[in-house]
């Protein structure tokens, strides 16, 4: 009896091989002769390969980008943190100097006052694609590049203007708009039907070839309950779902949502083919090097200017999904109960375009003062260093 | 590329080295939380929390482990941790609606594995095995999951949990101990039922 303890005890790490050739022996010559242990063998061995037949669940195919995502926002940020601010400055003092010289900011200003007017008579999508437009590529290099490669540099920036404006003009007639479309509804179902419709809505984004990225269930103040669902469906089934959703119960909001990013795209695909122009020259250059010192110079931008490309690539996978795969937010409650719905929504909206379109007006005038400050900067570091000098 | 290079060129800021080692190990990882958890939505926080948490430490990683193994200790403590997190807040508010999905499946899968004389297709094994699983113990869950599911070596446990051998042995002992009496509690597991399902995978 004692016996049969100690070798079922020993079982489990038996079935794996985990145990020494003389326990082995002794397990096996008691079972030989011990049904009940057997039989006890026989029924864990069962269960081990039951567990073992369990399939592996498949990942959700945006998983990767989405740690990618996070992974890349830790690295930027740590990687501004490190940076000397008077670099900054000096950097951007050389991008806006060049810029200008190269007719660049005069088309930079241009947007923005055409976008400035285009605000006025109501359309606010005249210079919301004109504003981040220009920016996201000739102003993030800045930062990251304020090292002390400054041949490197000015090489960098004296050719953006080149090879910028034909791609875009090429891409731009032959590439489709791009389009992130997203919609929020809020939709208010019979009462007791709720678990009935999210079911029905689940099934809707199925069978739209799309997947449900989060739904959860919750109760609101009153004890109202509430379904919040978040789909991701093919960007050409976005029209016939929502209407499928509408079709749920009675609509109390429903708010869609179109953003052009075509030329933010093109942009930043421009800007990427510059940086792998660079890369090549990098590689060149390494090929002329003599010393080691050089050969590291080299490497060292090379190495910058590859995770600049690779962060990038990422960018832009980032948005040919968001506009393959449209984003519908659909939360459902049950009628009946206090109103909880618009009001609320709307004024959070208008607090959110007020602080956007605040925050907008000082983009301009930052952008208009920036010249003068920069040239104090210049004129503040220079007096500082000159200090310095004579103290010594 | 090997894995210590693909480690070292991480360590040195290259993202595209680490969206490799993501690649290889994300479904691994997003099982072991899905096992864990019992919940596609946590086992991809989890996921995307424990990679981020290696990516950000990489540089403490002194590579007197394997990767692998070093990844899956972080990934097996943020999914105890959630799960003592969830107990927290059931403590709070015994919220059933809350997790009425997950609570529906549970009531849901004894009916489907009680009904004698139907063969249980390897599909409802499946299930309850799931299932069963979520009725361990935080501890013998992970063990079982590292071990039956995911097939880790005693030593790469030992070394994943920091504990010794024996400890991994008796555990797990007790664990699958444990995974069967629920099983054959419920009545989910005959030996009936665990053979055809057998002879339906050795297709």
């Amino acid at each position: 009896m004692k016996e049969c303890q100690e070798v079922q005890a020993a079982l489990s790490a038996y079935l794996d091989g985990e145990v020494g050739l003389d326990e082995r022996e002794t397990i096996e010559q008691h079972i030989a002769g011990c049904p009940a242990c057997a039989a006890e063998l026989a029924s864990l061995r069962r269960l081990v390969d039951a567990c073992r037949q369990m399939d592996e669940v498949e990942v959700p195919g945006d998983l990767r980008q989405a740690v990618m995502q996070r992974v890349r926002g830790r690295e930027q940020a740590r990687r501004k943190r490190g940076l000397f601010p008077a670099a900054v400055a000096v950097a951007a003092v050389l991008v806006v100097a060049i810029g200008v010289g190269s007719g660049l900011g005069t088309n930079l200003w241009t947007q923005l006052t055409s976008g400035l007017k285009a605000t006025a008579p109501g359309g606010e999508a005249g210079l919301r694609a004109a504003l981040p437009a220009p920016t996201p590529a000739p102003a993030a290099p800045a930062p990251s590049k304020a090292g002390s490669e400054g041949v490197f540099q000015s090489a960098d920036y004296a050719t953006l203007p080149q090879p910028v404006p034909p791609p875009t003009a090429a891409a731009g007639a032959s590439i489709n708009r791009m389009v992130i479309r997203r919609a929020d509804l809020g939709i208010e179902v019979p009462k007791g039907g709720l678990l009935e419709s999210g079911r029905r809505a689940e099934g809707f984004v199925e069978a739209a070839g799309g997947y449900v990225q989060r739904s959860s269930t919750y109760e609101e103040e009153a004890g109202r309950k509430v379904i919040g669902i978040t789909a991701r469906v093919p960007e050409d089934a976005f029209t016939h779902l929502v209407n499928q959703f509408d079709g749920l119960g009675v609509v109390k909001h429903r708010n869609i949502d179109a953003e052009d990013i075509t030329e933010r795209y093109i942009d930043l695909q421009a800007y990427v083919r510059n940086r792998e122009v660079q890369e090549r020259r990098l590689l060149e250059i390494l090929e002329l090097a003599k010393s080691v010192s050089e050969i590291m110079q080299v490497e060292n931008e090379l190495v910058r200017v590859r995770s600049d490309i690779d962060s990038n690539k990422g960018r832009l996978r980032y948005y040919e999904n968001a506009v393959a795969m449209s984003t519908v937010n659909l939360t459902l409650r049950e009628e009946g109960s206090p109103a909880v719905g618009p009001k609320p929504v709307g004024l959070w909206a208008e607090i959110v375009r007020a602080f956007e379109s605040s925050l907008r007006t000082l983009a301009l005038v930052l952008a208009a003062a920036l010249p003068y400050l920069l040239i104090a900067a210049l004129v503040g570091l220079a007096y500082l260093g000159w200090v310095r000098r004579q103290r010594d | 590329m090997e894995e210590a290079a693909l480690v070292a060129r991480c360590r040195r800021g290259h993202a595209t080295a680490f969206e490799e080692l993501v690649a290889r190990y994300e479904r691994k990882v997003y099982n072991l939380a899905y096992r864990m958890t019992g919940s596609h939505e946590d086992a991809r926080d989890i996921t995307q929390e424990a990679f981020l948490k290696v990516y950000t430490s990489l540089r403490h990683f002194r590579g007197d482990a394997a990767f692998g193994t070093w990844l899956f200790r972080i990934a097996s403590n943020m999914c105890l941790d959630e799960l003592r997190r969830r107990r927290r807040r059931l403590l709070v508010s015994i919220d059933e609606p809350y997790q009425h999905e997950e609570g529906e499946v549970q009531r849901q899968l004894p009916d489907s594995g009680a009904d004698p004389g139907q063969v249980a297709e390897i599909r409802d094994l499946q299930r309850m095995v799931h299932d069963a699983i979520q009725h361990l113990s935080d501890d013998h869950r992970l063990i079982v999951v590292l071990r039956d599911l995911q097939g880790f070596s005693y030593e790469e446990i030992a070394s994943m949990l920091d504990c010794s051998l024996g400890t991994v042995k008796s555990r797990l002992n007790r664990a699958r101990a444990a995974l069967r009496k629920y099983l054959e509690d419920q009545e989910l597991l005959s030996p009936a039922d665990v053979k055809s399902g057998q002879r339906g995978v050795g297709r």
